[in-house]
């Protein structure tokens, strides 16, 4: 089942005196469970991309669509309730709400969603116990090492069951340790929620992991491999 | 809205050290508000007090002419029908009857225009309180002499010599004049007793007698059993003098009246202005003398009079000068409050400014992942809004010592400054007022400063682009 699809995606920067075409005509689509790497030397376009999928970045030219909602054509506020609903977002730097403790980090989609507190108590203890962080609920994020914030922000990312995950680098930030902790974490939840996994990254232990490599040069797709 | 009151609580104690020097800034300028508005208000209640209970009460009925135009042709006989008419009024206790009109006094050479008032010695001490402005102590060159042959405390005897010619009604402003606390003046009572008490007596019913205000007699030099000379003009005309014993002097607090007014009994008053049963005002005694009943009531009289001679009058149309001299003061002390409101303004819009820029990633991060920016916008309205109410709290908290101190120990000014209030006709006294309305309205105008300087926020997290504050 289809859960994202590009087409012929286009981003153009005219902040310069030169155009710039980030994107330059993408056509793509991931399938419900994939756990795929955009990846690409710096300056490709990956985080571009990954914007406009987001619903963070209008395109020039192309469309989004995500379960069959073309995304472009939402209003300011309605994008956001999108987003929440659909996407789940991974940051490079996690980006977790300072004051609120990893339990209510994870929460706090859930919230935003109205469900109901079983529901949410639940959903965190199930996805803080599959990250690991079972006995860490009520730390604060500058009380958590920063793949473990990584492994809330993961948590946080599932939370409301979206359709996929947007992961932009989220291993930059992180130790080799860490790393594979996390991709291990990503890859079980992949399976075990069947969740679609899109990452941009350039760390070849995420490459080796994913099930699908896409390799972007000059704004434009030059392979998209299924190991 | 329960994770947003938590996010803000929180989102307040991030950086302590902010959230305190901006709560500090509203503390102190709400604290100097609310000091300065009670000083103000509470020295014009006195004020306003001093001049409704000696002299023109909170309403009079008049005839209609004689507010422009004072004279004793312009008065109205009282007839117990109308009496009984305004009796009738709920708010309304008693009648106290005026005759109010000038005369030339003298003594030996001293002549001065005096207000003479017609007075009923009873109701009128109810009204007034006048037998406890009798002056009971007055120390004279001969007193003060007598005094310094006591053993008395020479700093004390040094502020008594000061005081030559002075009187006093009480106690209390005897040991303000002194600077001295209760238990020496306990000590010095019986000496002052002894040798500066002033004999007064109050004014009769149908007795001859007159009670003269006390910078009056100075002036005049009559002392209690001194005769004292009235020449006026009586009623349609009719010539008016006669010689009337001094009874007592009293002290009032308003300059005004303690500078021109003779006080005898109505029924003498009559018989020397040749006006019998003739008034210039009746005094209404009322229940409820605060403003709105008295507006009520004043109407009331009006509407009862409709289409005669009488008219009501309320203290604030009699006080027009005193209330416009005292707006005039207000507005001096609203630019001093403007002054503090932007010293808040300013402390408030900087943190702001700060939390606003610092947070920007915030924001961005929250609204990627779907918090609406109405929400985000709530958040910080409520951070704000602990922060103002931080402030608020805590400054009405830190008043109310000081206000209570300074409302039950008015300030009394002595020397140059007294003299100058009393050049403007005003009391000396510095009176703080008790807690009112002023509190609010001072802790709502502080309250919306904070919520003006919301909108900046609010205004930036509506137009924020997603993109740029997540690269901030």
């Amino acid at each position: 089942m289809k859960v994202l699809e590009i087409k012929n995606l286009h981003k153009i920067y005219n902040d310069s005196a030169v155009e710039v075409h980030a994107v330059n005509g993408i056509d793509l689509h991931f399938e419900e469970g994939e756990f795929a790497a955009i990846v690409g030397p710096s300056g490709s376009g990956k985080t571009t991309l990954l914007n406009m999928i987001g619903g963070l970045d209008k395109p020039t030219n192309g469309e989004v669509i995500i379960n069959g909602t073309k995304i472009g054509t939402l209003g300011k506020s309605k994008i956001i309730d999108f987003r929440m609903r659909n996407i789940g977002f991974v940051f490079q730097s996690y980006n977790l709400i300072p004051v609120l403790t990893a339990k209510e980090n994870v929460e706090f989609i859930m919230g935003l969603q109205k469900w109901t507190k079983e529901k949410r108590n639940a959903r965190t203890k199930e996805l803080l116990e599959a990250v690991g962080l079972g006995d860490r609920m009520n730390s604060r994020p500058s009380q958590l090492s920063g793949g473990q914030q990584q492994r809330v922000s993961v948590a946080r990312a599932l939370a409301s069951k979206p359709s996929f995950v947007l992961a932009d680098e989220p291993t930059a930030n992180l130790d080799s340790k860490s790393t594979s902790q996390l991709l291990e974490i990503m890859k079980d939840l992949n399976k075990k929620e069947n969740i679609t996994f899109i990452f941009s990254t350039h760390d070849k232990r995420v490459i080796d992991k994913a099930r699908r490599v896409i390799t972007i040069e000059d704004g434009k797709v030059t392979s998209d491999e299924i190991k | 809205m329960k994770t947003a009151i938590k996010m803000a609580w929180r989102n307040i104690w991030r950086n302590k050290r902010r959230t305190l020097i901006t709560a500090a800034s509203i503390f102190f300028a709400l604290l100097f508000a609310l000091i300065m508005r009670s000083m103000q208000i509470g020295t014009y209640g006195h004020m306003y007090t001093c001049i409704i209970e000696s002299y023109t009460g909170y309403i009079q009925v008049q005839h209609k002419n004689f507010w422009d135009d004072r004279t004793l042709d312009n008065g109205f006989f009282m007839t117990p029908e109308i009496e009984k008419q305004i009796l009738k009024i709920d708010n309304v206790k008693g009648i106290i009857p005026h005759l109010e009109t000038g005369a030339l006094a003298s003594n030996k050479t001293q002549t001065k225009g005096v207000l003479l008032l017609g007075i009923d010695p009873v109701k009128e001490d109810k009204l007034s309180s006048i037998s406890k402005k009798l002056v009971f102590i007055r120390f004279t060159k001969q007193a003060i002499v007598r005094i310094e042959k006591e053993n008395i405390d020479p700093k004390i005897m040094k502020m008594i010599r000061n005081l030559e010619d002075e009187s006093y009604a009480n106690y209390a402003s005897l040991k303000i004049a002194l600077e001295i606390d209760d238990n020496e003046l306990e000590k010095i009572i019986p000496i002052i007793e002894k040798n500066a008490a002033y004999p007064c007596e109050y004014l009769k019913k149908n007795e001859k007698g007159i009670l003269v205000a006390d910078n009056l007699a100075q002036y005049l030099r009559v002392n209690v059993g001194d005769t004292l000379v009235l020449i006026g003009q009586g009623y349609h005309g009719v010539s008016a003098a006669d010689m009337f014993p001094v009874k007592g002097i009293v002290h009032f607090p308003n300059p005004l009246i303690n500078n021109m007014a003779v006080f005898m009994d109505i029924n003498e008053c009559q018989y020397f202005s040749s006006a019998e049963n003739l008034l210039t005002s009746a005094i209404l005694d009322l229940k409820d003398n605060s403003d709105k009943t008295v507006a009520q009531t004043k109407d009331q009289i009006n509407n009862l009079f409709a289409n005669t001679d009488y008219i009501a009058k309320d203290w604030k149309e009699m006080n027009k000068t005193l209330i416009q001299a005292m707006e005039a003061d207000s507005q001096g002390g609203i630019i001093m409050l403007g002054i503090l409101y932007l010293i808040i303004a300013f402390g408030v819009f900087g943190t702001v400014l700060m939390m606003t820029s610092e947070r920007k990633r915030e924001f961005g991060v929250l609204i990627s992942i779907g918090m609406q920016r109405s929400k985000l916008a709530i958040v910080l309205t409520f951070e704000m809004f602990f922060i103002g109410l931080l402030g608020i709290i805590s400054s009405i908290i830190a008043s109310i010592p000081i206000i209570l101190y300074g409302y039950n120990n008015p300030l009394h000014f002595k020397g140059d400054m007294a003299k100058m209030y009393e050049e403007y006709g005003f009391d000396p006294v510095m009176k703080f007022a008790g807690f009112g309305e002023y509190y609010f309205w001072q802790s709502l105008v502080v309250a919306i400063i904070v919520l003006i300087a919301v909108c900046y926020p609010v205004r930036k997290i509506i137009r924020l682009k997603e993109i740029q504050a997540l690269r901030a």
